[in-house]
C-alpha cells in the first residue's frame, strides 16, 4: 500500500483552493514542487487528481499549475507527466467550455515554443504532434457543426417558447395513452413528469435560442420513441396546473441561474422522482462543492452558465460529438454508433428488448460483429483478437513477442500441451483487501510494462520466496535406493536416517506436479533455479517504462 | 438426448478422431466425465465456449466438463462483405475431437456418467444472452456518458446479479457475460458468492476477480490460474478471497452475510478507483438458495449496489422479486432470461461436483497438465499455530441474543479496540468462528485450511473477521502424540505464523 506523505497530503489540500486563476497560489504551489522533487510522483498524482476531479470551470487553473511546474521546475515533472499529457489534455479539452478551450489552445502554443534550461523541449515532439492532430480534427469538426446549425436555422421554423409548448401538448396525450396500455412502464410516467416540468419552465422563463434547440432535441427523441406523427391534432386534455414544478427561480442568484433545492431523501416522493429524472435527462446538473459538509448545489443545465461540453450542447449533441472529440479508438466509435441504435428500446423496456431483439438478423449483425470481426482477426496461436487500427497493431506486436518469449522460456518446441518441468514455479499467495483495491489488472497482461508481472504480491510469492532450509529436507525412498537429481542430473544415493527411521535422499525435495515420488531435486539446485528465475526477467525485451531517478 | 429434427449422436470410441461441422447459430454440447479426456480442435470457423473463442488449430484438452460450443453466424467475421443468398453460405464451424482415457486417475473409473455429445439448434437462450450482453454494454456506454455530462461522481458500469435454481446455468451465464464484456473492451469484476464453486480459489470461498483476459477453458472449472512465481501460458488473474468455510449458505448465514459485505466493500472501492474496471461493472454469481432468502438477497443487492437482477427461467421468482423490490424499481432493473440449454444431469451432479472440487484442490497446489506447479511438503508443530473452525449455525441462537446485523465497534480503529473486543466476545463473535483449543487428528486431518492475512501475534477476533484469505494449505497427516502435522504448502518455505481457519473442504492426495 502506498502511504501518502504529509507533504503530498498538504499539497492536495491546497489544490482545492484553485477555484480561480490565482497567480500567488500557482506560484506558491510551483515553489513547493520545486523544493520537493523527491515527492514528484505524489505531487503529480495530486495535481492530476485535481485536474480530473475539479468541476470543468476549475479544471483550467489546475492545468495552469501543471504547466507552471513543468515549465519552471522541469525535470522530473515534465518527464513524469509526458506519457499522459496527451490523454490529460484531450480529456480536459473535451469537458470544458469554448472559453477554456481557446485558453487551452493558447497554452498548447506556448508548450510548442518552450525550451527548458537544458535546451530540451518541454514535452516530446511525439506527444505534441498527437495534440496538434487532435486540435486540427476538433477545428474541422466545429467548422462543420457551425455550418450545420446555420442550415438548420434557415430550414426550421423559428423556435420560440410557444412553439415548444405546442409540441409538448402534442406529446403528452400520446404518452398518456401509452401509459394506459402498459401501466407497469415506470419510465413512461417519468417522461410524462419531465414533460410537465419542461412545459412549466417554458411558460415561466425566457430562453435563448440554443437552449430552445436543446429542448427540441429532447422532444424529438421522445417523439421518435413513440412514433408520434409530427403533426397530429392536439388532443383536448388540460395539462396546465396538473403538476407543480419543483424548480423555482432564486432571484438572488439570477445571474448564473443557480437553483437551490433540498436534497433528495425519499425515493417514493413524486416530486423527487421528477427531479431525479430531470437530472437523468441532463437538464439539471448536481454539483457537490469540494469542501466536505457542504450541501449539493443544483443548476439548470440549459441556461447560460452550464456545465455541458459547449454552450449549445444537450445530451444528444454530446452524443453526436463523442466519436470525434474524445480520445477513442475506431473500435469504440463503431461500438458507440451501433449501441446508440438500440439504446432507447433498452431503456424503455428491457424485458421486451431481450425477448424481441434478434442479434442474428442482417440489420443487427454489425452489433454482433463487435464481438468478432470488428475486433480484428484472431491470433493464430491463441485466438485472441486484435483490431487493425494502430493501437490494435501495437498490442498485437506485444502479444506476439509474449508468445515468443514464453515459448523460448518454457523451452517448448511448439508443444504447448505437455506439462513442462523445465520451469519450476509455485502458486503465489493472494492479496489482502487494500492491495487488491490498489491492484490494476493491466499488470497481469502480456502488454504490461511491469517486468515483475503478477508478482506485486507483498505477502509471499516470488519476491520473498523463502529459501528451502537444506538441513531438514529429505525424501523418503520409494523403490530403488539410487536416484538422480532432476535438475543437475547428478547421482543421489540414499542414506539411512535415524531420526526419520527410514532410508532417505537427504538434502533433496520431491518435484511435485508429477505424482512420481522418485522425481527429486537437490534443495540447492531448486533454490538456484528459483533465484535464476527471479533475475531471469531482467532480459525481457520490455523494459520498465519509467526508471528511477 | 435426441432432439427432433436435429439430433446427431456420435458413437465416440477411444482414440478415434471424429470430425463434425456445427452449423451457424447452433451449439455443440458435450459432457466429459473425469475418467476421460476429450481433445478438441477447431479447424475452421468461429467456435466459442461460454463467451471464450477457441483458437483455430490448437488442440484443447477437457475433462470433467459440461460445455457448449456455440457458433455465431458466418457474417460476423467479414462485416463489410455482401452476403449472397447462395445455398452453400452456411459453413459453420468444423471441429475434430478425440476421446481418450484419463490414465492419471484410476479412482475415477467408478464414475457412472459417460461421454455425451450432440448438436443442438435450440439456442434461444444464447440469443437472449447476447441481447442481455448488449443491454449491459449500452448501460456501460451510458455510464461513460454520465462522466461527460460532468457528474461529480463518476458513474459505474452495470452491477448485475444472476439468480436461479441449480443446474440452470447461472455460472455459465456469468462466464458468458464477463467474457463478452472483456471482448467489448471492459474489465468487469466477476464476483462468486456460491461457495460450492471455486472461482480462482478453493470451493468454500467467496471471491472477486477482474476479468482482464480470456478464461482458460482447460483449467478446472474453466476459469484459469492465479499468479504464480513465474510465467504462465495463459495470463493469470488476481482474486480477492474471503473465507466462508462451508458449502451451503444455510450452514452459517451470519458468517456468509458478513463476508459478502466485506467483499462488496472492497469491490466497490476498487470500482470507484480503478478506471480500467469502472465501466465493466460487476457480475455476481449466486448460490441457488439465495432466491428463497429475500432478506439476505436484499442485503447483497444493497451491498454491491446491484442495478440489474437477471432471473433464470423462473416466472415465480420474477414476480416475488418485483414485489420485494418494488420500492427500488426506479433504480433496479429485473429481467428474466431462459435457462441455458446445456446438458442437465441431475443424478450425477452431486458426484461430479465433488470430483470437480477435489480436482480444484489438486490444481491449486500442483497445477494441471499444462502448468506444473511445485507445492512443498513440510511438517509443522501444531502448538505453534492457532486454528479456528467455522461455526455451524445454532438454531435457537436468536433466543439468547438480540438479532442485530451489525456488530458494535466495527469501524473502530484496530488499535485501542480492546474494550470493543471484549464486548464482541460477549455478544457476537461466537456466531462466526470458534477457536479449536487443542487441535487433534479429528479436527485437522485431510482438511483444507485457509491461511488468513492476520499475523498470530496479538490477533483479535475483530481483526480475524476482517481478514481475507492469504492462501490455502492441506493437512495430510496429524501425529497427536508428537503434536505435529504433515502439511502441503503452495510454495517452498516455512508456513508463516498467521491465524488459520479449518474449512469444511476435505481432500485426500
Ligand atoms: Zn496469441
Ligand atoms: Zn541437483
Amino acid at each position: 500500500m502506498v502511504t501518502t506523505s504529509t507533504i503530498v497530503e498538504d499539497y492536495s489540500q491546497s489544490l482545492s483552493d484553485l477555484t480561480f486563476n490565482s497567480r500567488p497560489i500557482i506560484e506558491n504551489l510551483t515553489n513547493i514542487a520545486q523544493e520537493n522533487k523527491d515527492e514528484a510522483e505524489g505531487i503529480l498524482e495530486a495535481v492530476k487528481g485535481r485536474i480530473k476531479k475539479a468541476i470543468p470551470q476549475h479544471k483550467l487553473f489546475a492545468l495552469y499549475l501543471l504547466d507552471s511546474i513543468c515549465k519552471y521546475v522541469g525535470n522530473p515533472y515534465n518527464i513524469l507527466i509526458e506519457d499522459e499529457i496527451f490523454k490529460l489534455y484531450t480529456e480536459v479539452f473535451t469537458l470544458v467550455d469554448d472559453f477554456s478551450r481557446n485558453k487551452m489552445m493558447n497554452l498548447f502554443e506556448t508548450w510548442k515554443q518552450t525550451k527548458l534550461k537544458n535546451g530540451s523541449n518541454l514535452f516530446s515532439s511525439l506527444e505534441m504532434d498527437k495534440i496538434a492532430k487532435f486540435l486540427a480534427n476538433y477545428k474541422k469538426a466545429s467548422a462543420l457543426r457551425t455550418q450545420d446549425s446555420k442550415v438548420k436555422d434557415i430550414d426550421s421554423q423559428p423556435l420560440s417558447n410557444q412553439a415548444l409548448i405546442k409540441q409538448i401538448d402534442v406529446l403528452i396525450p400520446i404518452l398518456r395513452r401509452k401509459r394506459k396500455e402498459s401501466p407497469d412502464e415506470v419510465r413512461l410516467s417519468e417522461k410524462l413528469n419531465a414533460l410537465d416540468a419542461l412545459r412549466a419552465i417554458l411558460s415561466s422563463q425566457k430562453l435563448q435560442g440554443n437552449e430552445l434547440q436543446a429542448i427540441q432535441a429532447q422532444l424529438r427523441t421522445i417523439k421518435q420513441q413513440y412514433n408520434a406523427s409530427p403533426s397530429p391534432t392536439p388532443a383536448v386534455i388540460n395539462v396546465t396546473g396538473s403538476s407543480t414544478p419543483v424548480l423555482s427561480n432564486n432571484n438572488d442568484n439570477n445571474n448564473n441561474n443557480i437553483q437551490r433545492l433540498s436534497p433528495i431523501s425519499d425515493v417514493m416522493d413524486p416530486a423527487n422522482e421528477l427531479f431525479n429524472n430531470l437530472i437523468n435527462v441532463g437538464l439539471i446538473f448536481a454539483d457537490k462543492p469540494l469542501k466536505t459538509g457542504s450541501e449539493l448545489v443544483y443548476k439548470l443545465v440549459f441556461p447560460r452558465n452550464k456545465y455541458t461540453v459547449t454552450n449549445d450542447m444537450s445530451y444528444q449533441l454530446i452524443a453526436q460529438q463523442y466519436p470525434q472529440l474524445s480520445n477513442t479508438t475506431l473500435y469504440e466509435q463503431k461500438k458507440f454508433t451501433e449501441l446508440a441504435k438500440i439504446q432507447s428500446s433498452i431503456n424503455d423496456n428491457p424485458q421486451n428488448f431481450l425477448k424481441t431483439y434478434n442479434p442474428y438478423s442482417g440489420k443487427n449483425i454489425k452489433l454482433l460483429g463487435l464481438l468478432y470481426g470488428a475486433k480484428g482477426a484472431p491470433c493464430a496461436l491463441c485466438g485472441k483478437r486484435f483490431s487493425s487500427d494502430p493501437e490494435g497493431k501495437r498490442l498485437q506486436t506485444l502479444h506476439l513477442d509474449w508468445h515468443f518469449r514464453l515459448n523460448k522460456k518454457l523451452g517448448s518446441s511448439g508443444n504447448t500441451s505437455g506439462a513442462n518441468n523445465s520451469v519450476i514455479q509455485s502458486r503465489n499467495w493472494y492479496l489482502n483487501d487494500y492491495e487488491w483495491v490498489d491492484f490494476r489488472d493491466s499488470e497481469l497482461l502480456e502488454t504490461s510494462t511491469d517486468t515483475n508481472k503478477g508478482t506485486t504480491n507483498k505477502s509471499g510469492g516470488e519476491a520473498e520466496l523463502p529459501a528451502v532450509p537444506e538441513k531438514i529436507s529429505y525424501v523418503v525412498v520409494v523403490g530403488d535406493l539410487s536416484n538422480n537429481c532432476s535438475i543437475c542430473r547428478e547421482h543421489v544415493n540414499a542414506t539411512f536416517n535415524d531420526s526419520v527411521g527410514d532410508w532417505c535422499w537427504m538434502n533433496c525435495i520431491q518435484v511435485p506436479g508429477s505424482d512420481n515420488p522418485r522425481k527429486i531435486v537437490h534443495v540447492s539446485c531448486f533454490n538456484e533455479a528459483n533465484s535464476k528465475k527471479r533475475s531471469g526477467d531482467q532480459d525481457s525485451p520490455i523494459k520498465s517504462k519509467r526508471g528511477k531517478y | 438426448m435426441s432432439l427432433p429434427g436435429f439430433s446427431k449422436e456420435h458413437e465416440a470410441k477411444y482414440g478415434v478422431t471424429n470430425t463434425i461441422t456445427i452449423p451457424p447459430m447452433s451449439e455443440w454440447r458435450f459432457e466429459v466425465p473425469h475418467k476421460n479426456i476429450v481433445k478438441v480442435k477447431v479447424t475452421k470457423g468461429i467456435g466459442e465456449i461460454f463467451g471464450t473463442e477457441l483458437a483455430i488449430g490448437y488442440e484443447y484438452q477437457f475433462l470433467g466438463v459440461k460445455y457448449g460450443l456455440f457458433v455465431p453466424p458466418q457474417q460476423v467475421e467479414n462485416l463489410e462483405e455482401v452476403v449472397t443468398a447462395d445455398g452453400d453460405e452456411i459453413e459453420g464451424c468444423t471441429v475434430e475431437f478425440t476421446l481418450i482415457e484419463n490414465t492419471d486417475h484410476s479412482s475415477y473409473s467408478s464414475e457412472s456418467i459417460q461421454f455425451i455429445e450432440y448438436i443442438s439448434d435450440d439456442t434461444e437462450s444464447m440469443k437472449q444472452y447476447l441481447s442481455l450482453h448488449f443491454m449491459l454494454e449500452s448501460l456501460r456506454e451510458q455510464a461513460k456518458f454520465q462522466l461527460m455530462l460532468n457528474r461529480v461522481q463518476p458513474q459505474l458500469g452495470p452491477r448485475v446479479l444472476i439468480l436461479g435454481n441449480d443446474n440452470l446455468g447461472k455460472t455459465t451465464l456469468a462466464k458468458i457475460l464477463s467474457g463478452y464484456a472483456w471482448k467489448g473492451g471492459n474489465v468487469p469484476i466477476l464476483v462468486n458468492l456460491d461457495p460450492q464453486e471455486g472461482v480462482f480459489s478453493m470451493p468454500t470461498s467467496l471471491t472477486a476477480v477482474g476479468v482482464s483476459d480470456r478464461f482458460d477453458l482447460e483449467s478446472c472449472g474453466g476459469y484459469g490460474t492465479t499468479t504464480t512465481s513465474n510465467v504462465t501460458l495463459h495470463n493469470p488473474k488476481q482474486p480477492l478471497v474471503k473465507n466462508f468455510g462451508f458449502f451451503l449458505v444455510d450452514e452459517n448465514p451470519d458468517l456468509y452475510k458478513l463476508q459478502t459485505e466485506k467483499l462488496s466493500l472492497a469491490v466497490l472501492s476498487r470500482l470507484k478507483e480503478d478506471e480500467e474496471c469502472r465501466y465493466g461493472g460487476i457480475i455476481v454469481d449466486t448460490p441457488s438458495s439465495l432466491k428463497k432468502n429475500l432478506d439476505l438477497l436484499d442485503t447483497i443487492v444493497s451491498d454491491f449496489e446491484i442495478n440489474v437482477i437477471v432471473v433464470l427461467d423462473n416466472e415465480r421468482v420474477l414476480v416475488d422479486l418485483k414485489r420485494k423490490f418494488q420500492h427500488k424499481l426506479r433504480a433496479l432493473t429485473i429481467v428474466k432470461v431462459p435457462k441455458s440449454g446445456g446438458i442437465l444431469d441431475a443424478d450425477s451432479d452431486g458426484r461430479s461436483k465433488r470430483l470437480q472440487q477435489q480436482q480444484m484442490v489438486r490444481e491449486y497446489f500442483n497445477g494441471n497438465f499444462k502448468l506444473s506447479l511445485s507445492p512443498f511438503k513440510t511438517e509443522i508443530v501444531i502448538n505453534d499455530y492457532v486454528f479456528f473452525k467455522v461455526l455451524e449455525k445454532v438454531e435457537d441462537f436468536n433466543q439468547f441474543l438480540p438479532s442485530t446485523d451489525s456488530f458494535a465497534g466495527d469501524d473502530d480503529d484496530e488499535a485501542g479496540g480492546d474494550k470493543a473486543d471484549d464486548k464482541l466476545k460477549d455478544s457476537h463473535e461466537d456466531k462466526y468462528y470458534s477457536l479449536i483449543e487443542l487441535p487433534t487428528e479429528s479436527d485437522l486431518e485431510n482438511c483444507v485450511v485457509a491461511v488468513t492475512h492476520l499475523p498470530l501475534a496479538g490477533y483479535t477476533i475483530k481483526a480475524l473477521l476482517k481478514a481475507s484469505v492469504l492462501g490455502y494449505i492441506h493437512i495430510s497427516k496429524v501425529d497427536d502424540d508428537k503434536g505435529r502435522a504433515k502439511v502441503l504448502l503452495p510454495f517452498p518455505g516455512n508456513l508463516q505464523k498467521n491465524v488459520l481457519i479449518v474449512t469444511k473442504l476435505s481432500y485426500t492426495e
